[in-house]
């Protein structure tokens, strides 16, 4: 048996590859295909492009406010870190260091899920409403690829389910570090938080009580 | 405490690091408005005499915040630092004694907490099983301003680790662990499993596996430092990794990998007042790739790929409990088509599930992701050439649920991005880069109506990059960019049509120098100007005629210095500053300035 030419190999090695890629998305079913939807009761929320770092910040909070997890995700860049520096120190003091560590992409957003969902689902007992204050602590650094925003925050919890019912209001500073990509505009790639007044709650305290 | 510590340190490295076998120091500060920086890292050891030897590290890093003087709040110093000394003398080639010290501090203000550990060490060789025994003690410390708390107690700790030689061309290392600290009142026992093997059955083929196996039994506080619980967590987790690789016929290289990962935590204890209950959770993620690659006459190689994932997130309380389901098909193509031009194409396509128990049903969701993207070299002669990339990706965003439904949407963005180098002289070098982009948003249920929710979102910019090296130790460098901007309603009518709402531009340009007097040194100055106005657009509803008014102008001035000696990547001392206005009419002038300084040393 003769040996088979190098030309031949290509066509050979061609069209399996072919095949192959025609057999994975031409099956009986498309396995890309998404599920369909029935139209809405309600109306959507709000999202633009993040074409500036400031809008970034804006879909951050109309994501949180109108709990609609998809909107927060694409707030969110592939190498995402969140740190609470001080409320890490607390953690360390109860024995738990690993309640903030290694808080990455699929934390937060497993995290913000689980806070988004138990709102969703009890919402005449338990909420919370957040907000930025206009004035930002320190001045805006924006550069051609990067931004970094400080954000001073309220955020308003209601828990009625707890006895007695309580209304907490925590305050602290937001710093939110972004970067632009080609195709992803911009994002926050590092988040930390601090609370307004040391041995205070913040918002890092709340997020962690869904870890 | 922790400054003093880190001067006696840097002190310390001076006098005593000319003698020592090996060290690394790294010094760190900067300055960004009110928040000032510094780390301090010290790595070195030394081989005194025959079998005698000691090592020492520390890292200490702190950080102050300085409050604005409009704030009633108080400067926050925060610190953590940790420390490590070990003495080690081997008694026998098999035989190994030595004493190690710990400790870690973290701070806050008033909160302090300090963990210290000591002990004695014992390794020793018996017919190539290593064991490692650690017999000491264990402190920790915590002050707050209510008061403290110590903890001390018995701390023992035991590794067991072979490595047997069971096949050619292979490594195999099995270990067992297992730490107990046994504390006043949280007391911690953890063990730890693991076996690695992997095999070369070819310079082509390989074959790797890894499995672990944790568990740990802790327990730790609740609530405040004088009124609080103690709770216990029980961990358990399994890893398994596989990562093959094989040629098979036809010269394609086959790859596999396969990565599993299971984890649990139970808790048990007193609820504590005025904070949420612990649930039990568990939580397993698989996933697995398969990658194909083929070279074909070594300027055609081609490639696809298939990722597959699926998590679980189990709660006690059903209502945080999700599953995903995801997987991407996706392929490469890069050919070098003649002496001058090659091409490099790539295309993935995916869909990602997310299902939610019948509690939280609403928030089920399918996310359908496709990409593409291209890149273009051709060179015209050896000093001039075109580069031309370009892409597209499309997010489109499916909540099953119509509660949430109003949210599905098409996110496409576009881009096309072409690129002029020229080297017109061998000490000028020229760049010009243009770059197109376009991001559609637009919902599925209100394609058909003008919907203000429907944006297009543009972007064009031009830059220009000149290179200019006077002589060996003189490069200027020149940039301007000139980028447009605009946003409004997207509107269908038969195809998409855009309704301005703002637009922007913006003229950016930059001045720098890098000047080299000496071989190791680089003094770079730069100067930065930034200018942006804003309009806004509005249409008259009677008569329908278009207008824009001038609503932000916005002017950066930046200068920049930055000061280099170096040896070479990891001895060098570094120092920069920057000083920057900012004025906008919808804002007053802001300044702010910068500052870092680094060193290291590699004795």
């Amino acid at each position: 048996m003769g040996r088979i030419s190098s030309d031949r190999f290509f066509y050979i090695s061609l069209f399996s590859f072919l095949l192959m890629g025609y057999l994975c998305i031409s099956g009986c079913k498309n396995p890309f295909q998404t599920r369909s939807s029935p139209p809405p009761v309600i109306s959507e929320g709000t999202w633009e492009t993040p074409g500036l770092p400031e809008i970034v910040i804006q879909n951050l909070l109309h994501a949180y406010n109108e709990k609609i997890i998809g909107n927060f995700i694409q707030c969110l860049c592939d190498s995402f870190r969140f740190s609470a520096p001080e409320d890490s120190i607390d953690a360390t003091n109860q024995g738990r260091p690993e309640l903030f560590a290694d808080w990455d992409r699929s934390v937060e957003i497993s995290v913000t899920t689980s806070i988004f969902n138990t709102s969703r689902q009890n919402p005449d007992s338990f909420g919370y409403v957040l907000w930025f204050h206009s004035d930002a602590p320190v001045p805006d650094e924006v550069g051609d690829k990067q931004a970094v925003f400080c954000r001073d925050y309220e955020f308003l919890i209601f828990d009625f389910k707890v006895t007695p019912p309580e209304t907490i209001l925590t305050k602290g500073t937001a710093t939110f570090h972004m970067k632009e990509t080609s195709l992803n505009w911009w994002s926050i790639y590092f988040w930390s938080d601090l609370p307004a007044e040391a041995d205070k709650d913040d918002w890092a305290d709340f997020k962690a009580q869904f870890r | 405490m922790l400054r003093f510590v880190s001067f006696v340190l840097i002190t310390l490295s001076i006098l005593l690091l000319e003698d020592a076998f090996c060290a690394q120091l790294r010094l760190d500060f900067s300055q960004d408005n009110r928040t000032y920086i510094w780390n301090t890292r010290l790595d070195c050891g030394r081989g005194l005499n025959q079998g005698l030897s000691w090592g020492f590290s520390s890292a200490i890093n702190s950080m102050l915040i300085k409050r604005s003087v409009f704030s009633h709040n108080q400067d926050r110093w925060q610190e953590d630092g940790k420390i490590n000394l070990n003495l080690n003398y081997a008694l026998t080639s098999r035989l190994k004694i030595g004493t190690l010290f710990s400790q870690n501090i973290n701070s806050l203000e008033k909160r302090k907490v300090i963990s210290s550990e000591y002990g004695i060490t014992i390794e020793y060789n018996i017919s190539g099983v290593r064991f490692v025994q650690t017999i000491g003690g264990k402190d920790i410390d915590r002050r707050l301003e209510e008061g403290k708390r110590r903890d001390s107690g018995f701390n023992h700790r035991l590794e067991i680790s072979h490595s047997p030689h069971l096949l050619s061309e292979s490594v195999t290392h099995i270990s067992f662990s297992q730490s107990t600290s046994q504390l006043s009142n949280i007391p911690l026992l953890e063990r730890d499993f693991s076996i690695l093997f992997s095999k070369n059955f070819s310079s082509e083929d390989s074959l790797e596996f890894f499995y672990h196996e944790g568990w740990s039994k802790k327990k730790f506080y609740r609530g405040d430092l004088t009124d609080f619980q103690i709770n216990t967590q029980r961990k358990s987790q399994r890893i398994i990794n596989l990562r093959s690789s094989i040629q098979v016929p036809f010269d394609i290289r086959v790859n596999f990998d396969f990565d599993f990962v299971s984890s649990g935590f139970k808790y048990s204890g007193e609820p504590v007042f005025h904070s949420p209950g612990l649930t039990d959770n568990f939580s397993d993620s698989q996933n697995f790739i398969l990658k194909i690659n083929r070279q074909f006459f070594k300027s055609l190689s081609l490639g696809s790929f298939y990722k597959y994932l699926e998590t679980e997130e189990d709660y006690a309380d059903d209502q945080k409990d999700q599953k995903m389901k995801s997987g991407e098909l996706g392929g490469n193509l890069q050919i070098k088509i003649s002496e001058k031009d090659s091409l490099y194409l790539t295309t993935t396509i995916g869909v990602i599930s997310f299902y939610a128990p019948v509690s939280a049903q609403f928030n089920d969701r399918d996310i359908l992701t496709l990409f593409a993207w291209g890149e273009y070299l051709h060179v015209f002669n050896p000093i001039f050439c075109l580069r031309l990339e370009g892409g597209f990706r499309n997010f489109h965003q499916v909540y099953i649920s119509n509660r949430l439904s109003a949210n599905n949407n098409h996110n496409q963005t576009y881009l096309l991005s072409p690129t002029l180098i020229w080297r017109p002289h061998r000490n000028l070098d020229l760049k010009q880069n243009y770059n197109i982009q376009a991001n559609y948003i637009y919902y599925d249920y209100e394609k058909s109506m003008e919907s203000t929710k429907n944006r297009l979102f543009r972007r064009a910019s031009s830059s220009t990059s000149i290179n200019y090296h006077i002589f060996h130790q003189v490069i200027f460098t020149f940039d301007y960019t000139y980028r447009y901007e605009d946003y409004g309603q997207l509107i269908w009518r038969g195809q998409w049509v855009q309704r301005p709402s703002w637009e922007r531009r913006t003229h950016s340009f930059s001045l720098s120098m890098e000047y080299m007097p000496a071989k190791s040194w680089v003094f770079s100055p730069e100067y930065t100007y930034q200018k942006r106005r804003s309009w806004d657009h509005f249409t008259d509803l009677v008569t329908l005629k278009k207008s824009r008014t001038l609503s932000d102008k916005f002017y950066r001035n930046m200068i920049s210095l930055s000061c280099k000696y170096f040896i070479d990547d990891r001895n060098y001392i570094s120092l920069a500053g920057a000083h920057r206005i900012q004025k906008s009419t919808l804002s007053a002038e802001e300044t702010s300035d910068y500052a870092t300084v680094s060193v290291s040393r590699v004795f």
